[in-house]
């Protein structure tokens, strides 16, 4: 009997200091964040399939499918339409879209050890877009045999190609053996977007006036124009691009200790930066592709939620993909209802709240930085 | 065994190293000690293949060139000289990067404890709540050494030994926290464990390695137990500067040597799992 008890006494799990939560250890409201921010996704995605211009209420199309209801056959057949043709598509491309945003900052921030990056802020959505304003000016001549091979695809996978060739210059400027330079950075990103600007400027000075219509469309930052074709287009790399990342979250915390530091640790530093700045620019191209310039989803989430749940990228990730999309949904239903029946560009509604937020990062950092 | 052979490296046209060779013992503490721009940081990431290099460098046999990250994660953890952390990461999630390195796959319970432990180790339990950002330099050091011990905890793992690499590793800490970081390099040294440390102060590296390495201008002056490469005319030359070993100053002179510390044994933990 006693020789059984020490048996047991020497076989236990060492249950001491595991039984008691570790202090600093913040993996529990790391998870708690996770299912709030699922529940708060779908919230915004119910709110976003119920307001909008015509009144249609996907709520009523529910009640009645399901023979709750009766109602006017017209009407119906009509709510039918705009929910499965509009609001449904447009809600779904708001989620992927404030996702693919808000992980390609994250991604950005984690690559570069800086709060600051962003795709927006250095060029690399620049980069994106001219890839797609090529796609559109030169879609029917030069590029024609492109845009052909690749169908609805042409212009997801150009803007991707844009936003890659663009981190990969920042990356290579900015960046001296493992270490990145943050006024470097930020400079070589305004050089680079501003290049970029310039020769989309000039594609789009030689374009025909359909394809302005066409450009001036897709550059409002918007997600009005949401069909089903363009989230076939641009889903499955946003998506892709989401699940890669998924992956990166161990490494990106060790890279946090310096690139030299994390290789110690057993990332494979190289092929890691590699398959990071391959997710930003998928991500980011496919976003811009669909949606045209939509700022500050990068800045803005990652930045709150390292805030709440602190810097580890294993549960920061997930969260900032679910707080993304909720608010880049939040913020459509905010652009649709603000001046109705009109409706605002969600670009604007997205800068109107991250311009002072990125100022406030500044007032709060600016002892930590000296440059 | 650490064993390097004919190592040079050149960093920017300009050679820092030059056909260094030696062989450094699982169980055995050696210290790399010499002037400002020596090559002992140097030397140090070259072991890391931070820096590219020519000659061979292998560890139990295994050359490190052929090694994945991960192996080489198994197989030794490195101290850097200083760390800064961008984001406000506490210093319990620092250390517990540490226990995921070189372990894939999934965690067992019993590791849940080990940045406590690990932190006990260096003097700094309770710490862990704390932001990395906000402790001072010296505390920051010991977080990072507290890390490194859960990336090696066992010194010796499956019959393998395995490596501390330590870049100055008591350069901003005070008389009492640099003896507890030597004990706790020492006692992984003892447990079978190898210990390869950067370090500036004579007097430790002469109270706790086991070899010495002497370097001056990129190459391998002394090799052997401190008694053999702490001589006046070995030291006098390394460092360009009159030296005398186990001279005293005049009297009325105050001096104090890490040799004296009457500390009360620290109350470590073994090292286990």
């Amino acid at each position: 009997m006693a020789g059984t008890m020490l048996a047991q006494t020497l076989d236990a799990p060492r249950i001491g200091p595991a039984e008691r939560r570790a202090e600093g250890d913040r993996s529990r409201l790391g998870r708690l964040a996770i299912v709030v921010l699922v529940g708060l996704l779908l919230v915004a995605m119910a709110l976003s399939m119920t307001t909008g211009a015509s009144g249609a209420s996907a709520w009523s199309l529910l009640t009645h499918g399901l023979g709750w209801a009766q109602g006017d056959a017209a009407a119906l057949a009509r709510d039918h339409a705009v929910v499965l043709n509009i609001r449904l598509p447009r809600m779904l491309l708001g989620v992927l879209i404030g996702a693919g945003l808000a992980v390609s900052g994250l991604l950005m921030q984690g690559l570069f050890r800086n709060p600051l990056a962003d795709p927006g802020l250095v060029g690399v959505s620049s980069g994106s877009a001219l890839g797609a304003v090529g796609v559109i000016v030169l879609g029917t001549t030069v590029l024609a045999p492109v845009t052909q091979a690749l169908g609805i695809f042409a212009l997801p996978v150009a803007a991707f190609g844009g936003g890659l060739l663009t981190t990969a210059i920042l990356y290579r400027v900015a960046t001296r053996s493992g270490q990145t330079a943050i006024a470097t950075m930020l400079l070589a990103g305004i050089a680079l977007g501003a290049l970029a600007g310039a020769i989309s400027g000039i594609l789009v000075y030689v374009a025909s006036d359909a394809q302005l219509r066409d450009l001036t469309f897709w550059g409002m930052g918007s997600l009005a124009g949401a069909t089903w074709v363009k989230i076939a287009a641009a889903g499955p790399i946003i998506a892709l691009a989401l699940c890669a990342s998924a992956f990166l979250a161990q490494g990106l915390n060790a890279l946090t200790l310096g690139e030299a530091t994390a290789a110690h640790l057993g990332v494979p530093v190289q092929r890691f930066k590699r398959i990071t700045i391959l997710a930003v620019a998928a991500a980011t191209g496919a976003s811009v592709a669909v949606s045209g310039g939509i700022g500050f989803v990068g800045i803005v989430v990652p930045h709150l939620l390292r805030l709440v749940i602190g810097p580890d990228h294993r549960y920061l990730l997930p969260a900032t993909a679910l707080l993304g999309a909720s608010f880049l949904l939040l913020a459509d239903a905010l652009s649709r209802t603000i001046v109705a029946p009109a409706e605002l560009p969600i670009g604007i509604v997205t800068a109107a709240f991250g311009g002072p937020f990125f100022l406030w990062i500044l007032l709060r950092r600016r002892a930590a930085f000296s440059w | 065994m650490i064993a390097i052979d004919g190592l040079g490296v050149v960093l920017g046209g300009r050679r820092i190293l030059n056909d260094i060779s030696f062989a450094a013992a699982p169980g055995r503490l050696t210290a790399i000690i010499g002037p400002n721009g020596s090559g002992k940081s140097t030397l140090l990431k070259a072991l890391c293949r931070d820096h590219a290099y020519s000659g061979r460098i292998s560890i139990d046999g295994r050359d490190i060139a052929g090694m994945s990250p991960l192996e080489a994660a198994c197989r030794r953890a490195v101290l850097p000289q200083s760390a800064s952390l961008p984001f406000p990461f506490t210093v319990r999630e620092v250390v517990a990067m540490g226990v995921r390195a070189g372990r894939p796959g999934p965690l067992g319970a019993a590791l849940y404890g080990l940045p406590e432990r690990a932190l006990e180790a260096v003097d700094l339990p309770g710490f862990g709540a704390r932001y990395y950002g906000d402790l001072s330099g010296g505390e920051q050091q010991r977080v990072q050494l507290a890390r490194v011990l859960c990336q090696v905890w066992q010194p010796v793992l499956d019959g393998q030994p395995r490596y501390l690499f330590l870049d100055e590793p008591v350069s901003s800490l005070d008389v009492k926290h640099q003896l507890i970081v030597m004990d706790v390099a020492r006692r992984f040294a003892d447990a079978g464990g190898g210990v390869l440390a950067v370090l500036h102060d004579l007097n430790l590296a002469s109270m706790y390695a086991d070899d010495l390495l002497a370097l001056a201008a990129g190459r391998l002056v002394a090799h052997g137990p401190p008694a053999q490469v702490l001589t006046d005319s070995t030291i006098g030359a390394v460092f360009d500067a009159p030296l005398r070993v186990g001279a005293t100053p005049a009297p009325g002179q105050p001096f104090v040597l890490p040799q004296s510390a009457q500390l009360a044994p620290f109350s470590h933990h073994a090292q286990v799992a």
